[in-house]
């Protein structure tokens, strides 16, 4: 019987190079990647129910889901307003640099509340759950940092974006929804079991020497790109994830994806990170340039 | 929400105004059959706020094989937004014709019809298996008929199972639309009037009986839901007074907890129903 993956979330699932989804997936017979960059919960909650309903995941199936921040607006548009590509059009949390046309002062007091949001991100999740449950396949479930602490427990140097900035100072405690929106707690039990694994970037940020830098003619000095790099994908896949999935050791394939990664990243030219995302993304790009993943992955959906 | 050991059959209802509204409709009619009753639903809403009011719901009570959960989904046109601070919860004015503010421009530049289709799709999905997972009885049903004007499209085919499932019973208004039930005019608020398109009392009464009933294994009292349209037909002229006419006349409010949902202060009574759609 073949082996099917079936991996969802953000850019830390799909990204510009591979990522933990990629590295597994040499694991696996067959491999579907439904991460998207940007997005969010309620998007990530819907694409699950969509696969399905093309794929028909059985208890044969292994499916992990990488749950992103509340504070994303997830929206959906087959014809790509605006002259956006057709799809998810989230892009990031609302209070991001290139959201902030989008999302202005009138709209967010219209259309957000962080109360309201943190709890669809949990709606979203226990309905995952539930809906999971029910196909009997094999699933685990991790995010990019604590979601209970609401972006609080991003690193500075990675990402100051992906939290709301409280106008009381107030000491900020750990799992902060709870101090702030204690009716919200109820979810937890049902939600934080043992199908959770330690958030992605919480490991990434042990291990921050191993972070990409990137530094254009352009760029006075270099900067540090907040996504894990695939070192850093490869060290929580093998520390947190295969050992949850009672898998053989780890295969020469996975560590050959790094290696040609890692050479890549040191060619001059990619010190331009648009360059490297380019030539990466890049549809034409020579299969064989890994010679166990197909690359670059397909954006999956509608 | 769960304030009583010796409860034994309970009910949960889901959906938008043809589910709650100004009088009495199927939910409350097959609701006072049951030990107790919850009618989380809420006019005005869609289908996104719909399922998540089923997960707020599903967290709040441990449901239990005696318990009964129905869902009536809304028409996809609706842009749902929680407002914790109104004691409904959600607001109201969803559906996309309405006008006005930043709701208007978002939708007029971003809206489209066939991504609220798959929103929907994707809606009753996820539904359909979380209460697969509970040991409850469960049912569902929507106003108009999706499998028509959705899954025909062939971008949606791969949806189509999810009307054949047994617990997905026939369009509401498949079954209205065999008898012209009288419709009422009522005035609103700034003066003028409506005829009212949502089912009158009577017409919920001969749904449930014939739709619900013989898979429920219950009976609902014709004598109380010919009272409640007599009520709407010999008192109510205005939108604004009927929510005290009812409360005066018909013991509908004692037997009904309505739940706006889990984040804010809860309500005992209807008044915060002023914008009905």
């Amino acid at each position: 019987m073949k082996t099917r993956l079936f991996t969802f979330g953000c850019s830390y699932t799909y990204y510009m190079w591979p990522t933990w989804a990629d590295l597994l997936s040499v694991e696996f017979d067959e491999y579907e990647n439904w991460g998207q960059v940007g997005l969010g919960n309620r998007a990530i909650a819907e694409r699950i129910a969509e696969c399905h309903t093309r794929n028909k995941i059985t208890e044969n199936d292994t499916v992990i889901v990488q749950w992103s921040t509340h504070l994303r607006h997830d929206w959906h548009n087959v014809k790509g307003p605006a002259g956006r590509r057709s799809g998810w059009q989230t892009n990031g949390n609302v209070f991001r640099g290139l959201n902030q046309q989008l999302y202005q002062q009138p709209w967010l007091d219209v259309f957000f509340c962080e109360k309201s949001w943190f709890m669809h991100t949990l709606n979203h999740i226990v309905l995952t759950k539930h809906f999971l449950n029910s196909l009997g396949c094999t699933y685990k479930m991790t995010s990019i940092g604590d979601l209970r602490n609401l972006g609080n427990d991003f690193d500075k140097l990675t990402y100051d974006y992906e939290k709301v900035i409280y106008s009381d100072n107030q000491y900020i405690t750990e799992y902060e929804a709870w101090n702030r929106f204690p009716e919200l707690k109820i979810y937890e039990d049902q939600i934080w079991d043992d199908n959770w694994i330690k958030p992605l970037n919480l490991s990434a940020q042990e291990n921050k020497d191993s972070y990409w830098w990137f530094q254009a003619s352009h760029d006075k000095e270099p900067w540090m790109e907040s996504h894990p790099s695939p070192l850093q994908h490869q060290i929580w896949l093998n520390t947190q994830l295969r050992p949850v999935l009672d898998l053989d050791s780890t295969p020469i394939g996975q560590q050959s994806i790094i290696d040609v990664c890692t050479m890549l990243k040191e060619k001059k030219e990619f010190l331009d990170v648009l360059k490297f995302e380019k030539f990466m993304m890049n549809p034409n790009i020579d299969k064989c340039i890994f010679n166990n993943l197909a690359w670059p992955p397909i954006i999956k959906g509608f | 929400m769960e304030n009583n050991k010796l409860i034994k059959e309970r009910l949960f209802t889901f959906g938008c105004s043809f589910t709650e509204y100004y009088w009495p409709t199927w939910a409350e009619m097959i609701g006072r059959e049951y030990d107790y009753f919850e009618n989380w639903g809420l006019s005005g809403i869609g289908n996104r706020a719909i399922l998540e009011k089923l997960s707020e719901c599903i967290i709040n009570n441990n449901i239990t094989e005696q318990d009964t959960i129905i869902i009536q989904w809304s028409e996809i046109h609706r842009f749902d937004v929680h407002m914790p601070l109104l004691p409904q919860r959600w607001g109201q004015t969803g559906n996309i014709l309405t006008s006005g503010g930043p709701r208007e421009e978002w939708i007029k530049d971003y809206w489209n019809e066939n991504s609220y289709i798959m929103h929907t799709l994707n809606f009753i999905h996820l539904a359909q298996k979380l209460l697969s997972t509970l040991p409850c009885k469960w049912y569902m049903f929507s106003i108009n008929d999706f499998k028509k004007d959705m899954v025909n499209n062939l971008e949606f085919i791969n949806y189509q199972n999810l009307f054949s499932h047994p617990n997905f019973l026939p369009p509401m208004n498949q079954w209205f639309n065999q008898y012209k039930f009288p419709k009422i005019e009522l005035k609103n608020t700034d003066g003028t009037k409506t005829w009212d398109r949502h089912p009158i009392p009577l017409a919920h009464y001969g749904w449930v009986h014939e739709n619900l009933c013989p898979i429920l294994g219950k009976s609902v009292n014709e004598k109380w839901a010919e009272k409640a349209n007599n009520i709407l037909f010999e008192y109510c002229t205005a939108y604004e007074k009927i929510d005290n006419i009812y409360l005066t006349n018909l013991d509908w409010y004692a037997h009904t907890n309505w739940v706006g949902g889990i984040i804010g202060t809860n309500y005992s009574n209807r008044k915060f129903m002023d914008d009905r759609t």
